[in-house]
């Protein structure tokens, strides 16, 4: 192939894609599910950018720290507290923004970091096939049944107190095999493909086939799972949170509902128990929302069903 | 006597583009015993009128107009319930094997029974006789009554599904493709066998088919469809030996014969007509090598070329 | 079918193995001196020197490890600290605390999803799908320790309808009049709200499985011909479409069993209802290594045993399926 043909590949492939893309969008905008999901999280989105705002206009507004002076027990909504303040007098509308902002971090990375290994061990597998497909997948088989929220705890019984990227490490270590079982199959029958034979006459090496010619097209893919994953690892940091392993120097949307049950609030300040689990389920109903949405984007079966009823 | 007759029998699809006018104005009528075949390319609406007769359009499909008349009654006036009750016991129907005609959790005798029972007073003992004595007529081993579906060879569904379709000695059949996925020995075999039950017990046929040599074979009057209009009825012989209608022609060109001499197969280039738009002149004229600016414009009339023969074309 | 069940339950032996040896590693590689962990200094000289034989915490590494497979293969879990008695005691009693809520639960959970996901696929568009529909969503991502809490707060302190912690009434056991039928009433009287908060967090996601589930089916070829049988509209939805949309049900049931037992143990840490759960969660906080060891292998193991059971219904289900 001439340096010509090349570029004029590339750039036909590149304007696919943007088309795909365009008509992507107007498909998942069409869907009701999708747009209420979506703007949900920018809700979410826009209360972690926010919370760094609290702190700066007054100290006393620092979700972990900051003591309103003048309040020592825990108080409903006021003009100075919008949602009150916590058993020692800590603002709860600051706390509930970091705690956005805490969901997001330990979401998105715990997801990513699943979706990254995920897809390397799923191309892996389906690609070398035999022995090492095998292990991968027997492996993958035995982490998937694991209750996950149980296993990390185990290590903080093994560990003592796990910090927060621990907990995200952990996440990661244990939701990896759903986007594998996935990436997988796509490999797999990406295999069966002529492109790909011709790439290994033209001898490209097992790497080059893997990341140039596999890996582009398996992504789309591992990515709808992504926003799966975001889901369960929020959820099992606000769980562990709420337990009381959660790492003690974040404030999460968990930790603050550890807080209300502990000391033994959750009867008499509705202000302080509603809104960290609102928050919490809402989001976990947003990525799923935002999930199924990308779900029927992606597989054309689907789309037909709802448009066709 | 005549079974069934259909009179102008016009079927639409509601889709998101507006009314599909699947099947336009047909008319046929079958003698009882007699068998009829309707051909065409698939989107013809051929297994649409099957899908009617049953009264089992999809939703989103319905009669626009026309009768259906079976044995002198008009299904159309039929409430659901009626419907249901005529549904096998009067009109069965024998499907594609290929297809998941069949229930993969259900053994396939227990789906015959159900057939049964459901419209005959009769209990699940005596039905599992009456299943076993279909198994023997259709030459199947009885004992493989309790086996699932999975576990037959294609030729051995299709077998099941024409027992199946027999289990309440209905007057009328209506095969949709019957042997369209089997190989040829098998596919010889079923049609032999479907030509003896027919015999036997005096059933009317409707067969559906896009292979026109098939449909020569087995059955006595030819109807050919093409874009929802029936464009050449008439005798066996006839339609296949002497096709009028130029889609008829290119019809006949397009399939291998078993017996004919060798000749070269050919396909018919071009598309059949949307059927959202309203079609003024000839459906055809768009492909038809003899076409002229007056068929695009005229809506054509039915022609007689010998007794029982008629083709919708001005020029044939 | 046999051999295959002896197949999975040798890949069930070989994977408790590996968590087995990853547990007795990282208890090695974990900060801290084995014997301080495993001996409760509450315990007497001869005792504690018992229970450092018992365990073969002096010896060689590898004796240990072969001590420690075999310790778990007889039961023997060391002593908790907390209880001041053998593990195994204390996990054998609260074992059946813990099947008792979970089954009722995921059992419950599953009928109502099934059927309320059948009937939801069987009107769809209409207004009783959108309303199953929309229910299952909502309590389905709600996140359960709240949705627990909210309902001690509504039914037990606000109504004041349900207890809200433990199992049973002291008043009612002690008393040596009380009737088996009056003991299973307190139970199930305890149990109601832990029992609702399990059910109200499954039911959804086993109907939208099934909802989708059936609406795949209803496109299938042989529910036209069920229709072309002549069949009622019921007899198609329960004979046809149904057994067949149940199959991917029982597959989601095994994949999210996990979920479920992370689950359970919230309720039962929240309510107090002392089952396995629980104990876990308090043994780790209570730095009681012995009884949390023994309450997760024990987890692991019933839940590996309960994929073996899916697996096997699955087969009973599919005909298709012949091991």
């Amino acid at each position: 192939m001439n340096q010509q043909a090349a570029m004029d590949l590339r750039q036909a492939r590149r304007s696919l894609w943007r088309e795909r893309l365009a008509e992507d969008w107007r498909v998942f905008r069409r869907n009701p599910l999708g747009r209420i999901g979506l703007t949900l999280l920018i809700m979410f989105g826009l209360m972690a950018v926010c919370s760094y705002i609290p702190p700066m206009i007054n100290p006393m507004y620092n979700p972990m720290t900051g003591v309103d002076p003048h309040i020592m027990a825990s108080t409903g909504p006021s003009a100075r507290h919008w949602l009150g303040t916590d058993f020692m007098g800590r603002d709860i509308f600051a706390q509930l923004l970091a705690g956005a902002r805490v969901a997001f971090m330990v979401g998105v990375s715990a997801a990513f970091m699943a979706v990254v290994l995920g897809t390397a061990l799923g191309m892996t597998a389906g690609y070398m096939g035999g022995l090492t497909d095998t292990l991968l997948m027997r492996a993958a088989d035995m982490i998937m049944v694991m209750p996950t929220l149980l296993v990390v705890l185990m290590l903080a019984a093994l560990f003592g107190q796990l910090n927060i990227w621990t907990i995200v490490l952990m996440i990661a270590l244990f939701r990896w095999p759903g986007v594998s079982r996935v990436v997988r199959a796509q490999t797999l029958s990406l295999k069966q493909r002529p492109f790909i034979d011709a790439a290994r006459v033209a001898g490209a090496s097992h790497p080059r086939i893997i990341f140039r010619h596999i890996m582009p097209n398996v992504l789309p893919l591992a990515f709808l799972y992504m926003t799966f994953r975001v889901t369960s690892a929020i959820v099992i940091e606000a769980a562990l949170a709420f337990l009381g392993f959660g790492d003690p120097g974040t404030v999460s949307w968990g930790m603050m509902l550890q807080w209300v049950w502990k000391t033994g609030h959750m009867f008499q300040a509705m202000y302080w128990l509603l809104p960290p689990g609102l928050c919490i389920s809402l989001i976990t109903l947003s990525f799923y929302m935002l999930g199924r949405a990308m779900d029927e984007v992606l597989d054309p079966r689907l789309r037909d069903e709802t448009s066709a009823g | 006597m005549t079974l069934l007759d259909v009179q102008n029998l016009s079927i639409g699809y509601q889709t998101a583009e507006g009314l599909l006018q699947a099947v336009e104005g047909v008319s046929f009528s079958l003698e009882a015993g007699q068998s009829l075949g309707l051909v065409g390319e698939s989107g013809c609406g051929k297994t649409t009128i099957g899908m009617a007769l049953m009264g089992l359009l999809p939703p989103n499909g319905r009669i626009t107009g026309g009768h259906v008349l079976l044995n002198g009654r008009d299904l159309r006036e039929l409430t659901e319930e009626e419907m249901r009750q005529v549904r096998w016991k009067e009109v069965a129907m024998i499907f594609q094997a290929a297809m998941n005609a069949l229930n993969p959790v259900q053994r396939v005798g227990d789906q015959m029974i159900e057939a049964i029972v459901e419209h005959q007073p009769v209990s699940k003992a005596q039905a599992r006789q009456r299943v076993e004595g279909l198994y023997q007529l259709v030459g199947m081993p009885v004992e493989r009554i309790d086996d699932y579906p999975h576990q037959y060879s294609g030729g051995m569904k299709q077998r099941a599904i024409i027992a199946m379709a027999l289990a309440n000695k209905p007057k009328l059949i209506i095969a949709d493709e019957p042997t369209t996925a089997l190989d040829v020995i098998v596919q010889d075999q079923i049609l032999q066998e479907t030509k003896n039950l027919q015999h036997e017990f005096n059933i009317g046929i409707i067969f559906i088919s896009h292979d026109i040599s098939i449909v020569a074979e087995v059955c006595q009057t030819i109807g050919v469809m093409y874009a929802g209009q029936l464009v050449e009825i008439g005798g066996a012989e006839q339609v296949f030996y002497d096709p009028r209608h130029p889609y008829t022609k290119a019809l006949v060109a397009s399939f291998p014969t078993l017996a004919g001499e060798r000749k070269e197969l050919k396909p018919i280039p071009g598309e059949p007509p949307h059927l959202i738009n309203a079609i003024m002149g000839c459906r055809f004229c768009d492909r038809c090598p003899r076409s002229e600016a007056q068929c695009k414009l005229d809506r054509p009339a039915w022609q007689q070329v010998a007794a029982g023969h008629h083709v919708l074309c001005d020029h044939c | 079918m046999k051999r295959f069940i002896i197949k999975r339950m040798a890949q069930v032996v070989v994977v408790l193995f590996l968590i087995l040896t990853v547990l007795f590693v990282l208890f090695r590689l974990a900060p801290g001196d084995p014997v301080e962990r495993m001996v409760d200094p509450n315990l007497t000289l001869e005792e504690a020197e018992h229970l450092v034989e018992q365990l073969g915490l002096k010896e060689p590494i590898l004796t240990q490890y072969g001590i420690y497979l075999k310790n778990f293969a007889m039961g023997h879990f060391g002593h908790s600290f907390h209880y001041g008695q053998p593990v195994a005691e204390v996990i054998w009693e609260k074992l059946p605390n813990t099947i008792l809520l979970f089954t009722t639960a995921v059992i419950l959970a599953a009928l109502v999803g099934v059927s309320w996901g059948k009937i939801a696929a069987w009107s769809k568009g209409k207004w009783k799908d959108l309303a199953f529909t929309v229910a299952a969503l909502v309590t389905h991502t709600l996140f359960l320790p709240w949705l627990a809490l909210l309902l001690v707060w509504f039914f037990g302190y606000r109504l004041e309808w349900f207890p809200i912690t433990g199992m049973m009434s002291e008043e009612v056991w002690l008393d040596p009049d009380t009737a088996w039928w009056q003991k299973a009433w307190d139970v199930g009287y305890h149990m109601m709200l832990p029992l609702l908060t399990l059910f109200l967090i499954h039911f959804g996601s086993y109907l939208l499985v099934m909802r989708s589930s059936m609406l795949d089916t209803l496109k299938e070829d042989y529910i036209v011909t069920a229709r072309a049988k002549g069949l009622s509209e019921k007899a198609i939805r329960n004979r046809h479409a149904a057994p067949n949309a149940m199959l991917p049900v029982v597959t989601s049931v095994g994949l999210s069993l996990a979920f479920s037992i992370n689950g359970g143990a919230l309720t039962e840490t929240v309510f107090s209802w002392p089952g396995i759960g629980r104990e876990l969660v308090f043994a780790v906080s209570h730095n009681d290594y012995p009884l949390a060891q023994a309450c997760f292998l024990l987890i692991a193991t019933v839940v590996l045993f309960s994929n073996v059971v899916v697996d096997v219904l699955y087969a009973y289900l599919d005909p298709r399926i012949r091991y």
